[in-house]
């Protein structure tokens, strides 16, 4: 025997509203709205739950005066009904109830905020805001200097994204703004900049003590290598952020991120991939030599103590990779060539360095500063290219650490001079391949290339002597552009034997 | 409130570990099930609290027949030893149900069912199951126009039309 068959209309009232939550979970606009039209007394039981009419209908105005008639808090959000044309009357329905609305989302691609609107975001002040999203398009204009009455307590969360973003307007805002936890401020590079000074942007940044997620892209001030007094300003500034995402052009980002100390814990993101550091290789001497500077000391920000064996992963989640690319320094994961003996899951470092930039003074302290803080410790297989001999001297300063590198290739006049020399030393006990390309065979003061050749051999020959074990299959590789070879010498021992194979290629094989 | 029988302790095994609870639908069919099975159900919960101190062991009678109890018994068995969070008196009640799989296979089930199953819940105080049915009917009536929300639910349309017309109009009772 059964029981009678319920009625939905006979369900306890908990029930039916915990029924419209999940609809109102499950259904986009208009299916949550459609329940309140099925009778009266869904309709009765959905007045008493206000948490239902929370998100206003802003397609239709006669929903619009149902959600604000039975909502307490509402929110106002263009994004929930992008399939639907908003209606500019329901609109300035909703904004005139601004002292009720948590939420104010309005993408002006979707809803371009007319005159009235803006009026009424000025005339009251907003006491229940906790998140506004202004995305502004350049011909809607700049936002009112008096939005909210600059009054809006509780505000936690801003994202104002938009070209010629107006500090001025958002700044009273933010004045009375003192809870605000993430703030998002997003503009265009060629923008004019909100901030005249590191140290403005580190002042307003400095009155959100419960700031913990900031993005700014293509906001930052243009400033030169900062002063003491704003490396303080920076860090007070900074001190509870949780995540910092930055995006701008190199030459800006750069400065401001080489003294932004931010803690490790920090959820940190570089990116300056799509605008590079405007630089010519015709014309050193125009560049700053502060962006050297700065790019190591952003490295030194964001980089993890050089033991922590996650160390590289987390450089490059940091995309680090691009913000270096525009100083010529590359960090990548994977094997050198294909035709190279592979190392499975080696992690190789390549270090271009540029041959202008070593007219640079300062980089001869940057490029050590540099090299000390990548993780060279794991390394296996090293690609240098590079033309200047004392470049070489500060670079391989760091073979020392590098006690498990095997592979080794080395492009520029510059480099198997300085490596041959750092050879000759027990450095990199583990090599056993070395591949050379020399574009160039004399050159004023550098060592013939004979001599520097013939050293790279014999060290690579005392080694498989010193250690049998691990001479297997050890090889030097001499690709000489200019064909020039006569100065080639053969070694022959008991225990390596040396063979040419080529006019234009010698291979040397110890087997 | 359920009505309580006092019964013999013969009837109802209840002694050691494992200890069992006797429940009586409203068709009079006798269900014999772990106490451990039924923990889920607060108010089950709170009447063996009773029985403890009381130091007697009683029948339970539920106002739903032997089908539904036992679709409910079923729920209770394939959760046993499960923690589910809006079961959880002590941690704040979810904003929504979790969409489990199982559950949605278990109340694949025609309306009048659901809605049995769902006053059973409610009654026994089984949140997550009381949370999986409201899903459940939201499911049924998604994407739907009024007329097939009436249709699909067996709800009569009592709206004047003025009222219908217009939904910002208020209701007069």
């Amino acid at each position: 025997m059964h029981s009678p068959i319920p009625s939905i209309h006979r369900l306890p009232t908990e029930l039916l509203i915990q029924m419209f939550r999940h609809v109102r979970s499950i259904e986009d606009y208009p299916g949550w709205t459609t329940v309140s039209r099925v009778c009266r007394h869904w309709r009765t039981v959905l007045s008493a739950c206000p948490e239902h009419w929370r998100r206003v209908p802003l397609p239709s105005a006669d929903l619009t005066r149902l959600s604000l008639a039975f909502a307490i808090r509402l929110s106002i959000r263009t994004e929930d009904f992008h399939a639907h044309r908003i209606s500019a009357h329901a609109m300035r329905l909703a904004l005139a109830e601004m002292a009720r609305v948590s939420e104010l989302h309005i993408d002006c691609s979707q809803y371009a905020l007319s005159a009235a609107d803006r009026q009424a975001l000025c005339v009251t002040s907003a006491p229940a805001l906790e998140s506004l999203h202004l995305s502004l398009r350049a011909q809607d204009g700049p936002l009112p200097k008096t939005l909210f009455c600059g009054q809006a307590p509780r505000l936690r969360d801003l994202r104002i994204q938009g070209s010629g973003l107006q500090w001025v307007a958002c700044s009273s805002l933010l004045e009375g703004s003192p809870r605000l936890s993430a703030l998002s401020l997003v503009s265009t590079p060629s923008s004019p900049r909100i901030w005249s000074s590191a140290a403005d942007m580190f002042h307003a940044l400095r009155s959100f003590p419960e700031l913990s997620c900031l993005e700014l892209s293509g906001v930052l001030p243009r400033v030169p290598y900062p002063r003491a007094e704003e490396r303080l300003c920076a860090e007070s500034a900074s001190r509870r952020l949780r995540r910092l995402s930055v995006r701008d052009d190199f030459s800006v980002l750069a400065p401001v991120m080489g003294y932004w100390q931010v803690d490790d814990s920090v959820d940190l993101e570089l990116d300056c991939k799509q605008m590079p550091i405007a630089y010519d290789p015709d014309d050193p001497d125009a560049c700053d030599e502060s962006v050297s500077f700065a790019l190591a000391s952003m490295l030194m920000s964001v980089s993890h103590a050089p033991d922590d064996p996650d160390w590289p992963a987390s450089f490059k989640s940091l995309q680090v990779r691009e913000t270096l690319e525009a100083s010529e320094v590359r960090l990548f994961d994977a094997s050198m060539d294909a035709s190279d003996e592979p190392l499975s899951g080696s992690v190789t470092i390549r270090l271009q360095w540029p041959h202008a930039v070593s007219h640079w003074a300062s980089s001869r302290v940057c490029v050590p500063r540099v090299l000390g803080l990548l993780p060279v410790e794991g390394v296996r297989s090293i690609c240098a290219d590079y033309e200047q001999r004392d470049w070489g001297t500060y670079m391989w300063r760091h073979l020392s650490r590098m006690q498990q590198v095997q592979m080794a290739r080395l492009v520029g006049h510059g480099a198997p001079t300085d490596f041959a020399r750092a050879l000759g030393g027990k450095l990199c006990p583990k090599l056993r391949i070395v591949h050379v390309e020399n574009s160039v065979t004399t050159a004023g003061s550098f060592p013939r290339p004979a001599v520097v050749y013939t050293t790279l051999a014999k060290a690579l020959r005392d080694r498989c002597r010193r250690d049998a074990k691990h001479s297997h299959n050890t090889r030097l590789t001499i690709r000489d552009s200019s064909g020039v070879v006569d100065h080639m010498q053969i070694f022959n021992t008991g225990h390596v034997d040396w063979d040419r194979r080529s006019s234009s290629q010698q291979v040397y094989d110890a087997q | 409130m359920p009505t309580i029988v006092s019964v013999d302790d013969s009837t109802v095994p209840g002694e050691g570990s494992s200890r069992l609870l006797l429940l009586v639908s409203s068709d009079n069919k006798h269900i014999v099930v772990e106490e451990d099975i039924m923990s889920r159900s607060r108010f089950i919960s709170k009447q063996v609290e009773g029985f403890e101190a009381t130091s007697q062991r009683h029948a339970i009678l539920l106002p739903f027949s032997s089908f539904v109890l036992n679709k409910v018994i079923e729920y209770c068995s394939h959760y046993r030893g499960y923690y589910l969070l809006e079961d959880d008196p002590d941690a704040a009640p979810p904003g929504r149900s979790p969409v489990r799989e199982w559950d949605q296979e278990f109340l694949d089930v025609d309306r009048n069912m659901l809605l049995r199953i769902i006053k059973a819940a409610h009654y026994l105080e089984i949140k997550s199951l009381v949370g999986s049915c409201a899903r459940a009917i939201a499911d049924m009536i998604r994407g739907k126009t009024t007329e097939e929300m009436r249709e699909i639910l067996g709800v009569e349309n009592d709206f004047t039309p003025e009222e219908e017309h217009s939904p910002s109009s208020k209701c007069t009772g």
